[in-house]
């Protein structure tokens, strides 16, 4: 009798096992694709954050912008705007938009009518107009705000149902440029319409309705994100009915779920295993130049991180050739300006970062730094393209300190938890980074050292200099690319003098693949895209 | 047994009085403000943070804050997720069923095994058999868990590539979460190609339940083989052999049953280590659970769930331990006669 048990729990075990080969062709994994993403997007809305995670998560994926910029020639193509004319005094710009652009049908909201020009006044009304009534929505506009948009933008007119006319105060040539950036993406004014009504406006950016390639199904923290397929989008469905989110903090277990089949793409492959990945005949990596700069920020709102002397002898004691032969395996290049060297805006002509221990030692001493000084080292716990491994950076600083007399305490936080840290302003130094979301030279200096990006809370040494803000004012306002490079040269070597950061490196970024998996967009200046995406 | 069970209730209410007193003042000792701590709520403006405050009693003395707090978690009013911004009793009744599952099948395969193994190792006492079996799960026993996990990762998925490493289940299936177990979910669903489903999530569970499994399997071939030692030693098992008994009906009816009596308190033991390693397992590979939850919440500063989660994984333990203890005294009176002595 219990032998006749045991054989039955055997084969039905063994069944289990086993009936994998007889089961009807699932089709399930050939429909969906799982990307390996580093960390919780903060919100499902571009307009409302210069976080990386959440660009991925949602600016390609579920928006569409009103034009599209052609990543390698810089060309601009039409998106939801069907066509666009600049005025000759460049003052105004008038686009006609794209008809019969349907948004996402979801469980939360059932639209009634077809993208149009209210759509678009919403999107840039809402960040544009204080008096808006979903301003205060979010906490900041970080992009608008460092690039002070809304002073550009003097009126947005609704010409007829499908034309829009920008008015801005003085001529502007650079404005197609952000138009066509992930943060311009558009969103619905009929979805918001009916937030309003049902008193619940903060869902606007937590569960967002776009005209994107895919629409959000469910999003858990620290588990997955679901997007599944926009059946009407305008430009034709996905081959793909699902797109899945795996959020994996760890490159390691990303690397490893590639290997077994769990991720078909993963995000941020670790510089160290980038020769492991190679020997694999179905995987492929993808990577892309390094526009993006590392640097170790001082919080110059903090004594003694306010003297130029003592954030000068800092960056002195940093041995930066242990963190490019440890950290980057020779994916990066030593940066010495905060411009990337693929930039036209580089300032080649500054010279090589200095280190020298002892000299930092004495630098210190004579800004009356106590012996056995202590400071903290705060870290990312997430892999970003220019900081492959932002810990053990820590650690080799904090060894490279140790050397001149001063003790460091290394905190870590996850990616989210960090930024908010961060807008509370009480941080000694920070291991950050910027990578860059429009081909201009600006985009390294504006948004990341300006006074205004120290309003909006991403200048992460909380350095505010008047004169460099009218240099880079002067460089954006010239009207050739050779006199702008003159002020942005300039405003480098004032970074280099007053050091608010230690520019480290340029990191090339890659995106490793399954070999089945195709045309995947991870190109500069913009956020992944599964736009186009197939699996065979 | 009235006056054994109010020594257990007063021990219990004891345990979870410190606790709660416990998860209490981490409220406050967390930095921060406590009304956000304890609320979870970051974004106050001045008015809300003053209604917040009087819903809270947080301008009253400790004591009367105290009760307060207690009221709320007896109500299941945790708060919110720093994090996340939902309740934290919603993310708790998530991750929970996950936890159970896992703790359920690792402690099913270790009965499975562990009791079969230790009653063969108690016969053959000193025989190959024996040292065999309890050489293994000395080594096995020591070796520690984390370290198990990855082995197995790097053996059955990353070289053989068997099987998955993270996860309950192929994200590409969306399985609607009614119960938070997987298989009664698979079952509750409408989706197609059931039997692949079922597959794809049986092999999920394979390494994890194998990882959490190994600890509690040890300590049973411990246990079982002492006192299967101790039970073939006392008389009535030689007052039975004399009766003319064979060796199998000896150890059917008498060995079994009498040697699983005395561990069944060690029951509670097994638990708790069940209850440790099962957090690390889960952020081994992935699995949606308590400890996954709880070792992110730290990660991200979440003071609200890493506050609630502890009050409740602790609180949980203690009333599992009582309720076996209870459970032993009912079936095995020998054990309150010795409280009584």
């Amino acid at each position: 009798m219990n032998n006749q048990i045991c054989q039955c729990v055997f084969y039905g075990l063994l069944a289990m096992l086993c009936c994998g080969c007889e089961f009807p062709a699932d089709t399930t994994f050939k429909d969906g694709i799982i990307y390996c993403s580093e960390g919780n997007p903060d919100s499902f809305n571009p307009q409302t954050t210069t976080n990386h995670v959440t660009l991925d998560a949602s600016a390609h994926q579920i928006y569409d912008r009103l034009i599209e910029r052609e990543p390698y020639t810089g060309n601009y193509l039409p998106g939801l705007a069907l066509s666009w004319q600049l005025s000759d005094d460049k003052q105004t710009l008038d686009l006609t938009l794209r008809r019969d652009v349907a948004f996402h049908t979801t469980k939360y909201f059932m639209p009634s009518r077809p993208f149009n020009a209210d759509d678009v006044l919403f999107t840039f009304n809402r960040w544009r107009l204080k008096t808006h009534a979903f301003y205060p929505v979010a906490e900041s506009y970080p992009h608008m705000q460092s690039y002070q948009l809304r002073k550009v933008i003097t009126d947005i007119k609704k010409l007829s149902e499908y034309k829009v006319r920008f008015t801005f105060a003085h001529s502007n040539h650079d404005f197609l440029s952000h138009l066509a950036s992930d943060y311009m993406s558009i969103l619905s004014a009929e979805y918001a319409k009916a937030l309003e009504k049902l008193d619940a406006k903060t869902q606007i950016d937590k569960l967002p309705i776009g005209t994107g390639p895919y629409l959000l199904v469910d999003y858990i923290k620290d588990e997955y994100i679901r997007f599944k397929a926009h059946s009407d989008y305008w430009q034709g469905s996905s081959t793909l009915k699902n797109l899945v989110f795996d959020i994996t903090p760890q490159s390691s277990r990303r690397l490893a779920k590639l290997v077994t089949g769990e991720c078909d793409v993963v995000a941020h492959p670790a510089a160290s295993e980038m020769a492991l990945l190679q020997e694999k005949a179905n995987i492929a990596l993808q990577s892309k130049a390094a526009e993006n700069t590392a640097f170790w920020a001082f919080n110059t709102n903090k004594p003694p991180f306010d003297q130029i002397q003592v954030r000068r002898a800092l960056a002195m004691a940093i041995d930066r050739q242990s963190i490019y032969r440890s950290i980057f395996y020779g994916t990066a290049f030593p940066a010495e300006s905060v411009v990337a060297s693929s930039s036209w805006g580089h300032h080649s002509g500054l010279p090589k970062l200095e280190y020298n221990p002892e000299k930092a030692a004495k630098l210190l001493a004579q800004a009356n730094i106590p012996q056995n000084f202590s400071l903290e080292i705060w870290s990312p716990h997430i892999e970003r393209a220019y900081a492959p491994n932002s810990l053990k950076m820590a650690e080799l600083i904090r060894s490279d300190l140790a050397r001149v007399g001063i003790k460091s305490t290394i905190v870590s936080y996850e990616w989210s938890t960090l930024r908010r840290k961060l807008a509370e302003q009480d941080y000694d130094t920070v291991l950050m980074g910027w990578t860059a979301d429009l081909p201009s030279p600006d985009n390294y200096l504006q948004p990341v050292f300006s006074c205004a990006a120290k309003e909006a809370g991403i200048n992460y040494a909380n350095w505010c200099q008047p004169e460099f803000d009218d240099l880079i004012n002067s460089a954006m306002q010239a009207p050739q690319n050779e006199i702008a490079q003159g002020f942005y040269h300039q405003a480098q070597s004032l970074l280099r003098q007053e050091m608010p950061v230690m520019p480290i490196a340029h990191s090339m970024s890659f995106l490793a693949k399954r070999r089945h998996v195709i045309n995947v967009k991870f190109v500069p200046f913009s956020a992944i895209s599964f736009k186009n995406a197939e699996k065979y | 047994m009235y006056i054994y069970l109010l020594r257990r209730l007063n021990l219990l209410v004891t345990t979870l009085f410190v606790i709660s007193v416990f998860s209490f003042s981490l409220g406050h000792l967390f930095p921060g403000d406590p009304v956000v701590n304890f609320s979870g709520q970051q974004s106050l403006t001045f008015e809300e943070y003053d209604v917040l405050e009087k819903k809270l009693a947080l301008d009253k003395p400790y004591m009367v804050q105290y009760f307060a707090y207690l009221e709320r978690m007896i109500e299941g009013d945790f708060g919110f997720s720093f994090s996340s911004e939902r309740h934290i009793s919603d993310e708790f009744l998530r991750v929970f069923p996950a936890t159970i599952e896992l703790s359920v099948y690792a402690i099913l395969v270790a009965l499975c095994i562990g009791l079969p193994l230790g009653l063969l190792a108690g016969l053959k006492k000193n025989k190959v058999v024996d040292k065999v079996i309890f050489s293994l799960s000395t080594i096995a026993n020591s070796v520690p868990i984390f370290w198990i996990g990855l082995l197995l990762i790097l053996l059955f998925s990353l070289n053989l590539g068997w099987l998955p490493i993270s996860g309950r289940l192929n994200l590409l299936y969306e399985i609607p979460a009614h119960t938070g177990f997987v298989f009664i979910d698979i079952a509750l669903s409408d989706i197609d190609n059931k039997p692949a489903v079922y597959q794809n999530a049986f092999l999920h569970l394979i390494l994890p339940t194998i990882t959490l499994a190994t600890l509690p399997t040890t300590l049973l071939i411990g246990m079982m083989r002492s006192s299967v030692i101790s039970v073939m030693n006392s008389q009535f098992i030689k007052a039975a052999r004399t009766k003319g008994l064979s060796y199998y009906q000896l150890i059917r009816r008498h060995v079994v049953k009498n040697a699983i009596l005395p561990i069944l308190p060690q029951f509670g033991l097994l638990f708790n280590t069940l209850m440790t390693s099962a957090m690390i397992t889960e952020f081994i590979f992935s699995w949606p659970g308590v400890g996954y939850w709880l070792i992110e919440a730290i990660y991200q500063r979440d003071y609200p769930v890493i506050q609630t989660a502890l009050l409740i994984v602790s609180a949980f333990m203690v009333f599992l331990n009582v309720l076996l203890d209870i459970i032993h005294s009912l079936l095995n009176p020998i054990v309150r006669k010795d409280i009584h002595g």
